[in-house]
């Protein structure tokens, strides 16, 4: 899988990671090349500095052959964005994005997005257990 | 609206003075502040992109909402929501970066304001070397209103608008010459330098007006 993953935090690295341990093709997006600093050292694939809501940029990158795009920033706007010119302009095939404010989750679902607040996620969870 | 930097400023001013009800949401305490002092109490502290927020403001009332901040994800966020979540009827944006205009088209709001495009425009009407200057757009028409100007290499003056490339333009345009009244050409018009034609052109015929005053005169 040729993934594109927008975002340098925890979850962006981990994520990155993971995938390309398993082989993937994964190329990590975010405004400075600085941001990547802390990704683990066994991290092989690709970092690159720019924004990821700029059609060009984007284009540049080669968005436009990728299997996946996940936008995991802190920020809902720019995530939304970006997902929404992943799949719209690009055609990108699965594309999720990361929302943290519960409201406009349902919101970008209704608009066919994939997202997915963390805090339903673990709060859904939490309670899951606790009927256990 | 959306933001409430200098565009909201003088268009809420507007709106007032033209007897319309007009709420601002802004988070910069500053920014609302100033705001207050100047236009009364036409402000909610908060985030336009928080669905929140914007039904504290009571967005589903709204017969216009207008997205102006200084970040196009933010604009577009909220113009989505306001346009599919609370059925506002007009939703227009403010285009920070030019490029986005397709993008916020794609993604189903239509109407921006590209800012830069603007100033840029603005600035080519008050050069003479510029042969083609937008003058404004037909919001729903997808027609765009132009001025084009004879000048010296356009290879135009001297010559009827029938004979030159651009004869396509005598079926809506309108010729301004200095000291003359201005008047409704014909293909037989004879245009001079100086001459301008204000035209009313389709949008997909901009491309070839560009590529027709770019090239080489004949």
């Amino acid at each position: 899988m040729n993934a594109f993953i927008m975002g340098s935090g925890r979850v962006a690295s981990e994520l990155g990671t993971l995938l390309d341990l398993e082989g993937h093709k994964v190329t990590l997006l975010d405004f400075e090349l600085s941001m990547f600093d802390n990704l683990p050292a066994k991290f092989q694939g690709r970092t690159l500095a720019g924004d990821a809501t700029d059609e060009e940029f984007l284009r540049r990158a080669g968005l436009k052959n990728a299997d996946a795009f996940i936008a995991l920033t802190r920020d809902d706007d720019r995530n939304a964005m970006a997902a929404q010119i992943a799949k719209h302009i690009f055609g990108v095939p699965k594309v999720i994005c990361r929302i943290y404010d519960p409201p406009r989750e349902e919101f970008y679902k209704t608009l066919g997005l994939e997202a997915i607040s963390p805090i339903m996620l673990f709060a859904r969870l939490v309670k899951g257990r606790l009927e256990d | 609206m959306f933001g409430g930097g200098e565009v909201a400023y003088y268009l809420s001013k507007e709106f007032i003075e033209g007897g319309h009800e007009v709420l601002v949401i802004e988070g910069d305490p500053k920014k609302s502040e100033r705001l207050e002092e100047a236009l009364g109490d036409i402000t909610l502290r908060g985030n336009g992109c928080r669905i929140q927020c914007l039904e504290q403001a009571g967005v589903s009332r709204a017969d216009v909402f207008i997205a102006a901040t200084d970040a196009d994800e933010d604009n577009l966020a909220a113009c989505q929501l306001a346009q599919i979540k609370y059925k506002v009827p007009r939703v227009l944006s403010k285009l920070n970066n030019p490029r986005n205009r397709n993008i916020f088209r794609k993604l189903g709001i239509e109407n921006t304001v590209d800012v830069a495009a603007l100033i840029l425009e603005n600035m080519k009407a008050q050069i003479p070397t510029f042969p083609l200057v937008r003058l404004s757009e037909l919001e729903g028409e997808d027609l765009e209103v132009v001025q084009v100007r004879v000048t010296e290499d356009s290879g135009m003056a001297g010559h009827s608008l029938g004979e030159t490339r651009l004869a396509f333009l005598a079926d809506a345009s309108c010729l301004v010459r200095s000291g003359e009244s201005p008047r409704v050409v014909d293909a037989s018009t004879s245009l001079e330098e100086g001459d301008s034609l204000i035209c009313v052109v389709a949008h997909g015929m901009m491309e070839r007006l560009e590529a027709e005053l770019s090239g080489q005169p004949d």
